[in-house]
């Protein structure tokens, strides 16, 4: 590592800036301060002055403290200017375009996947016929975790909880009649590994119809935490090629589908196992950091990156917090990519993000609740200015979302938009003393936990070195204590207890015989394809893994000839050999 | 390394040792998860045991298992204990080969000094070799061993082995130093001094073992314990355990 | 000295969330257990380990759809090897009610959800335990 390599808080702290232009008068502040203090003396009662601040207990939650009431002295020192800015100008803070949500609505955008591809895409153009602007994916467990549909450590999960990919044609099929060159997709790979092989075969499929890749547009995960972090796999690669791998992708996106976002830095699944809001930010930024950095010793322009990157947070029930801590981390990202990577595109500083409402706050008891709850939460997500949205469904504790729930997470979104008028204007809540203090707040709290993440040496070496594992465990063991004995407190769980008899739900079956037909269509391809290619592509693939090339290209080659997933992923086991995760309970 | 000695056609038996808690009495046993694969290989017999708060860092029924396991015709038995630390010193006493893993650059060496475990050492290895700069400590280990003090004739060198779990660098030379230290036990004769240093160990595990059960029978069964745990005037510790000790085992007081 | 309850815990197959079984590991162990998690989990995998490991309790966790195929093959497995009488069998996770009803009548003795307390399922296990 460099010497002079700077620690993130000075180069922050030493951010060139307009000199402090306070909106409030000095002297009205004097005034307001001495009746403020008459107040809390005189009015206030004692009970509430002994707990003036208090820790909301939420799931998920930030621990920070909130006051009895907020005002201007709380934020003494606000500098409109510095501190929020306008719309779609630096830093961002109300906002990453000057008209937000007039302009472009937020894309809804519902997650998709289960049985054969063949199921998939009936799902896909059901949505789009009801309004979806958006399509995404995701992949049942074999494809997650890279094995094929007729490898016996499948058996029993083939399209059960998203849907069976085994190969390109499985794409082409998942997409066919879709206007691939008209509306986004994610593609929810979750990993930098399965995103390396998913990933190709869908620009295979793109290709056989004659689609130019510059006309796709969308977003895969690829993000390190989620593969090596918070899931759960019989097989595990080294952290340092899963980053590797992350990386390449980023490249290779970058370099050949313009429009296409390369990485979703990942919040969601790391805070939904468990961790804080802030956590979730600092984490999702120190791998943003570390990632540009990679790409930047590769060779390329920092601009030319940072206009496709995008975060995926979650949004869990502290109403406010979550709200300011978006503003916050657009403020943060705007400063690190302006003072720390030296952007000079205004876009590069932009922190654009898809929320997700978190799963883990939903309960299976009174399982309506559940559409509040959500409710709730998009609406925060969109006072904090989100690009796109997923509501979660409320049957999501069961299984699979079924057709009726999931048309109704999009209603969520569409009554937000049409009925409430929240969006008519920017960053409603701006100035309001209480979410001006919590978004400093928060601000100051991720570069705590970023400088945290550079005594472990970074984002990568926290995770080889267990620092991430650990951080992670304790908040959950203490949390779900919490939620277990009411400290949390959880309506129809473990308040507000009903005995009424629970209406029975409608649970999502999947088509049972995916499995067979994924079976069938695989021994076809095998039957049918070139097998010396594959053999050929196979090894160019297992000498760029090691010789340090990036393997996209490659993984292409194999998408193209007919590669299975489970056959790349085996290429890149005895190219990288495995590792095991520290145990952490 | 049970992969190794299974491409070898070798049956290997494992027994994995993991702390037991001393609040709640539970243990969480974690190490058979990194042999998952294995599960379904009749050719490996894998075992997880908690310490049960047996001071030697191992469980007291080790000796026992590994001679089941021994009877039952696994060609190679592995321990693996629960880390470094001065207990895992008692292990060096069971096993034929003891091997002591260390991970280059985190400050390992002072530790494994403290501990007293490179004494006890037949084969040292330095794991994860490119993560970290091992090259520092695998000079001290080297430097350390030719300072050692002992001048017995026909001395085993313990090697010091640079391995990558991951990519299994290595680990065909870590078998291979295993066989060759097992052959030196047999050319030198120290075969049979382990055999006798093994049933002490055993021997003095088995009688401790009655001894303990025989004072906390007899605690629970003296009326007069509980009253003198519940009185107020007690005399300090070490009196009144000796008095106790003595009339417990009627033992007459020749001091 | 105290015979110690001991726990085989598995994620079924390929699901990917453990936050659930890894509490519930940590607090079989907090209530004196002795608990040996291994993971994502074939059922011969976990039969094989329930078999060496000598267990008195086997519990999967299932949150990925697969908890009736793969939960009836544990069972299956368990018999073939004739340990399904001798142990106790129970899984947890995302169960639809219709089939936890034919999951008990396949076997397990007791499924748990999303809600179970740490409570409740120490003393399930208890109760299963002093009935056997």
């Amino acid at each position: 590592m460099a010497e002079d390599k700077k620690t993130i808080i000075s180069i922050l702290n030493k951010k060139s800036g307009f000199k402090q232009d306070s909106l409030f008068d000095k002297k009205t502040l004097k005034l307001i301060e001495t009746d403020f203090k008459k107040w809390k003396a005189s009015s206030v009662g004692e009970a509430d002055r002994k707990n003036w601040e208090t820790v909301p207990r939420t799931t998920l939650g930030s621990d920070i403290p909130r006051k009895l009431i907020y005002t201007p002295l709380d934020i003494a020192d606000f500098d409109y200017r510095k501190s929020l800015g306008n719309s779609g100008e630096e830093p961002f803070t109300r906002g990453v375009h000057p008209n937000m949500y007039r302009g472009k609505k937020f894309t809804m955008r519902q997650i998709n996947g289960f049985g054969g591809p063949e199921d998939t895409n009936k799902r896909l153009k059901f949505m789009m016929d009801n309004g979806a602007t958006g399509l995404s994916v995701i992949f049942d467990l074999p494809t997650t975790q890279m094995y094929d549909s007729d490898d016996p450590i499948s058996a029993g999960q083939v399209g059960t909880s998203g849907v069976a990919i085994d190969s390109a044609v499985d794409m082409e099929i998942l997409f066919e009649s879709i206007p691939l060159d008209e509306v986004t997709v994610s593609i929810v790979t979750h990993f930098p590994s399965n995103t390396a092989i998913l990933f190709p075969m869908f620009l295979a499929a793109a290709e056989k119809r004659g689609i130019p890749f510059d006309k796709l547009g969308g977003t895969v995960q690829n993000d390190t935490t989620m593969e090596e972090v918070v899931r759960s796999g019989p097989e595990y690669l080294p952290p340092k090629d899963v980053f590797r791998i992350q990386c390449d992708n980023n490249e290779y996106i970058r370099q050949n589908i313009p429009r296409w976002n390369f990485t979703t830095f990942n919040g969601y699944n790391m805070r939904d196992f468990g961790t804080s809001s802030v956590t979730e930010i600092a984490v999702a930024f120190a791998n943003a950091m570390e990632t540009l950095e990679n790409l930047i010793s590769r060779g390329h322009d920092v601009d030319f990156i940072a206009k496709r990157l995008a975060f995926f947070w979650s949004i869990s029930n502290d109403f406010f917090d979550e709200a300011a801590r978006i503003r916050a981390a657009r403020r943060l990202w705007s400063h690190i990519m302006k003072h720390k990577f030296g952007a000079k595109d205004a876009r590069s500083q932009w922190m654009r993000c898809h929320v997700q409402t978190s799963g883990l706050t939903l309960t299976r008891q009174e399982p309506l609740n559940n559409i509040v709850r959500a409710s709730y939460q998009a609406l925060a997500s969109v006072l904090g200015g989100a690009q796109s949205l997923h509501v979660s469904s409320y049957d999501e504790a069961y299984a699979v979302p079924t057709e009726e729930a999931a048309l109704l997470s999009l209603r969520t979104q569409q009554i937000i938009q049409a009925e409430t008028a929240v969006t008519e204007v920017v960053d409603p809540l701006g100035g309001s003393y209480y979410v001006e203090a919590l978004t400093d707040e928060i601000e100051k709290r991720i570069i705590d936990e970023l400088t945290e993440i550079e005594t472990q040496g970074g984002y990568v070496a926290a995770i080889e070195r267990g620092w991430l594992h650990r951080k992670i465990a304790t908040y959950f063991q203490t949390e779900q204590a919490k939620m277990e004995s009411g400290e949390i407190p959880i309506v129809g769980l473990n308040c507000y207890k009903s005995n009424r008899e629970e209406a029975k739900i409608d649970v999502f079956s999947y088509p049972e015989d995916a499995e067979e037909r994924q079976i069938e269509k695989i021994e076809k391809l095998k039957e049918t394809r070139d097998n010396k290619a594959v053999d050929k592509v196979l090894k160019d693939l297992e000498d760029a893994c090691k010789t340090g090339k990036n393997i996209i290209p490659y993984s292409l080659e194999c998408a193209r000839a007919g590669v299975t997933e489970g056959e790349v992923f085996r290429v890149l086991k005895s190219s990288f050999g495995l590792w095991s995760p520290p145990e952490v309970f | 390394m049970i992969g190794s000695y299974r491409d070898e056609g070798k049956t290997v038996a494992v027994i994995a040792i993991d702390p037991t808690s001393p609040y709640t009495g539970g243990s969480l046993l974690g190490d058979r998860i990194r042999m998952q694969r294995y599960s379904t290989d009749d050719g490996v017999f894998i075992k997880s045991i908690p310490t049960e708060g047996w001071h030697g860092g191992i469980s007291r029924i080790t000796t026992k298992m590994i001679t089941v396991m021994d009877a039952a015709g696994y060609d190679i038995i592995l321990v693996e204990t629960v880390g470094v630390g001065q207990a895992e010193v008692e292990i060096a006493n069971l096993v034929h080969t003891t091997v002591v893993v260390l991970v280059g650059g985190l400050g390992d060496y002072i530790q494994v000094i403290k501990a007293g475990i490179l004494e006890i050492a037949d084969i040292y290895v330095i794991n994860k070799v490119d993560k970290n700069d091992a090259t520092d400590l695998e000079y001290n280990l080297k430097n350390l061993k030719s300072i050692s003090d002992d001048d017995i004739e026909n001395k085993w060198e313990p090697p010091v082995m640079l391995t990558q779990a991951t990519g299994s660098v290595g680990i065909g030379k870590l078998t291979q130093a295993i066989t060759m230290h097992r052959d030196y036990l047999n050319k030198t004769g120290r075969f049979k001094d382990f055999f006798k240093s093994r049933y002490k160990t055993e021997l003095k595990q088995i009688l401790l073992d009655h001894v303990i059960e025989l004072l906390e029978k007899k605690l629970e069964d003296d009326p007069d314990f509980k009253k003198l745990l519940d009185s107020k005037n007690n005399k300090d510790p070490y009196s009144t355990a000796e008095k106790l000790f003595l009339k417990l085992f009627n033992i007459k007081n020749t001091r | 000295m105290e015979v110690k309850i001991k726990v085989l815990l598995a994620k079924l197959g390929l699901d990917i969330h453990n936050r659930g079984i890894l509490i519930v590991a940590k607090n079989l162990r907090d209530a004196g257990m002795e608990v040996i998690y291994i993971g994502n989990s074939t059922p011969e995998q976990i039969i094989g380990a329930a078999l060496q490991e000598d267990v008195d309790i086997v519990g999967v966790s299932s949150l990925g759809g697969a908890h009736l195929s793969l939960g009836k093959k544990v069972l299956s497995l368990a018999a073939d090897k004739h340990i399904r009488d001798g142990k106790i069998y129970l899984m947890g996770g995302a169960i639809p009610e219709d089939d936890i009803e034919v999951l008990k009548k396949d076997g397990y003795d007791a499924i748990f959800t999303s809600g179970a307390t740490k409570e409740e399922i120490i003393n399930i296990i208890e109760g299963l335990v002093k009935k056997f």
